[in-house]
């Protein structure tokens, strides 16, 4: 295009309309009077903060606890060396000893022990690291990179104990917005996690010791996102959105080879209302749990209602909990014992809630009432052993399933924004 | 735009949102109205761009930035619904212009339609491209950044459409004087 064609292009470029209809304005502004916000963790940017990390405990005591740290992995490995016994994993299924405890702040991750005593800075792969999610036996975790912000992604793998730090996402630019933490297989020798494509949220798979590169689970028909392996390994869950006028969203199950896709459950989802937070799997990978708004359509009278559904891999999904308020409940955790399922409810600028509920419905215990900053920007963490529950948002709290009461705070930066517990052998 | 307002707004503070999203709307119609040429369409891209801002507003660390990423929000917002319109084979309705040129300038709308034409052939993320550039006027490093692409990329979608535009403009009929045409 020549100079005289590139101006004509300017020039009719500038023809046509300066201002909207302001009765699109009105549409605009009155559908963001019903739609919900987001909490802020479904946002990579929210992690990848620029600042410099500050210190998570005084220098002199950090200095000592790596002393320490380092000389009890030195006798740990010599006494591996000369004993020659390997270290006993639990199993991928069920409750486990509680271990460490694997978090983000600051773009950096930090392992610490119970109650997040003694936290260790993480050399980290040099970037902005985030969502440390350890392997089902505990001896691995994997996390995310930013090497410049709002950058791509790359996938990282660690030991539990901090070395051995590699990438296993290869040249792979990741592009992974919202994101959602990496998902082990439970064998522990492959990474399920979503990227855009080309704006299209796709799901990928990629050997857990960085043998080959990520490769697409899923094709380009829809986003898939929020997808974790069950813990039987047979399977996968995930949200999937397929664009139209309105857009369907689906919490669906499909083989872990990607094939097989169903939808558990569908519902339209018009810009003005909710999103569905979840799945999470039962520990014996027989439903799944998640959070979502009613259906305009079919639960007319439960409009601006939250729900907590079950769905069963085999059945119909079964509301097990209606929040009546235009709060919304937050993704569920189950946990690892089955009894019990976890959620928060709440709003931005409203006290949150933080309830217990068991799997059919009964039995609904507000355990903690969260803070100001409201339940749904809190999602719950189990411990291994199933005893207690994190309430992750701030304050962190951690809450005994048996005494609530006696509910305290986690000793980890308010800047956390991410958290995971190492399952160990009992 | 006043980060204020945009902190205000990320706690949930619907009136200053509404501030933003007015102050904002008309520049997104002109630009979304151009990628598209469908003011229909772009309405309901406008309206999808901000409903995702204030979705996704807690997601957005630099809050300086909220222009660059409503601009963000918008060529997605266009390109989903250049998606929809593709699958839907709707018809593309030409944008219905303020200030038409006088009846008598046959060949300037000749122009016009030839440049339409031109345009629409090309992918909405090449059509984005070009108008942020030629008529919002912004840097290739600024739209890189507001696309979320690397600055090459920009670059060459820009090479790959002007180049386009020109060969598409330079086939039998298009801009080039036509024998009989009396241009």
């Amino acid at each position: 295009m020549n100079d005289a064609s590139e101006r004509l292009l300017m020039s009719w470029l500038a023809e046509g309309p300066a201002r909207g209809p302001e009765e699109g304005l009105a549409r605009v502004l009155a559908t963001t009077r019903r739609t919900r916000q987001r909490p802020a963790w479904r946002f990579a940017p929210w992690w990848f903060r620029t600042s410099s990390f500050g210190p998570v405990a005084p220098r002199r005591q950090m200095a000592l606890a790596l002393v320490v740290v380092a000389l009890l992995l030195i006798a740990a490995l010599a006494i591996g060396v000369v004993v020659g016994v390997r270290p006993r994993v639990p199993p991928a299924i069920g409750v486990a000893s509680n271990g460490a405890l694997a978090y983000a702040a600051g773009g950096k991750v930090i392992l610490a022990g119970a109650g997040g005593a003694h936290p260790r800075l993480l050399a980290g792969s040099g970037g902005i690291d985030s969502n440390p999610t350890y392997s089902r036996d505990g001896t691995r975790f994997a996390f995310w990179s930013q090497t410049v912000a709002d950058g791509p992604l790359a996938l990282f793998v660690a030991n539990a104990d901090g070395s051995d730090i590699r990438k296993i996402s290869g040249s792979t630019a990741i592009d992974a917005s919202p994101l959602y933490s990496p998902s082990w297989s439970p064998d522990g020798t492959r990474i399920l996690f979503s990227s855009r494509d080309g704006g299209i949220e796709r799901l990928y798979v990629v050997p857990s010791d960085g043998s080959s590169g990520p490769r697409a689970l899923t094709d380009r028909t829809a986003d898939r996102g929020a997808a974790s392996w069950s813990p039987d390994g047979a399977w996968l869950a995930y949200q999937k959105v397929v664009d139209g006028t309105p857009p369907i969203e689906s919490v669906v199950v499909a083989r872990a080879d990607g094939t097989g896709e169903r939808a558990l459950y569908s519902q339209p989802l018009p810009a003005d209302e909710g999103i569905i937070d979840g799945p999470t799997w039962a520990p014996d990978s027989s439903a799944i749990v998640y959070a979502r708004p009613a259906d305009p359509v079919l639960e007319p009278d439960l409009l601006k209602h939250g729900l907590l559904a079950v769905a069963p891999l085999d059945g119909k999904e079964r509301i097990i909990f209606e929040h009546p308020s235009q709060d919304w409940i937050s993704w569920p955790g189950w946990s690892p014992d089955g009894a019990w399922i976890a959620f928060g409810t709440g709003d931005v600028g409203h006290p949150g809630a933080f309830h217990l509920i068991r799997p059919d419905g009964t039995d609904d215990r507000l355990v903690f009432h969260g803070p100001s900053q409201g339940g749904t920007n809190c999602w719950p963490v189990w411990s291994p052993d199933a005893r207690s529950v994190i309430a992750v948002c701030g304050p962190f709290v951690e809450i005994p399933v048996d005494a609530p009461s006696n509910a305290r705070s986690l000793g980890v930066p308010n800047e956390t924004v991410e958290l995971d517990w190492q399952r160990v052998a009992p | 735009m006043a980060t204020d307002l945009v902190e205000r707004a990320q706690r949930g503070d619907h009136e200053a949102f509404d501030a933003l999203a007015s102050a904002a709307y008309d520049r997104l119609f002109a630009i979304a109205t151009r990628i598209l040429r469908d003011p229909y369409a772009a309405e309901d891209a406008v309206q999808e761009a901000l409903v995702r801002a204030w979705r996704d507003l807690r997601g957005l660390r630099e809050r300086e930035r909220f222009d660059a990423w409503l601009h963000r929000l918008l060529v997605h917002a266009c390109a989903d619904q250049g998606r929809r319109a593709q699958r839907q084979r709707a018809e593309v309705i030409a944008i219905d212009l303020e200030s038409p040129e006088p009846a008598d300038d046959v060949a300037r709308m000749a122009d016009r339609d030839e440049l339409q034409r031109a345009f629409l052939e090309l992918s909405v993320e090449h059509r984005s491209v070009l108008v942020l550039v030629h008529y919002v006027g912004l840097p290739a490093s600024e739209v890189a950044t507001i696309l979320g692409v690397p600055p090459g990329t920009v670059y060459s979608r820009l090479h790959y459409g002007t180049r386009q535009m020109r060969e598409i403009l330079g086939r039998p009929s298009a801009l080039a004087p036509q024998p009989g045409s009396g241009r």
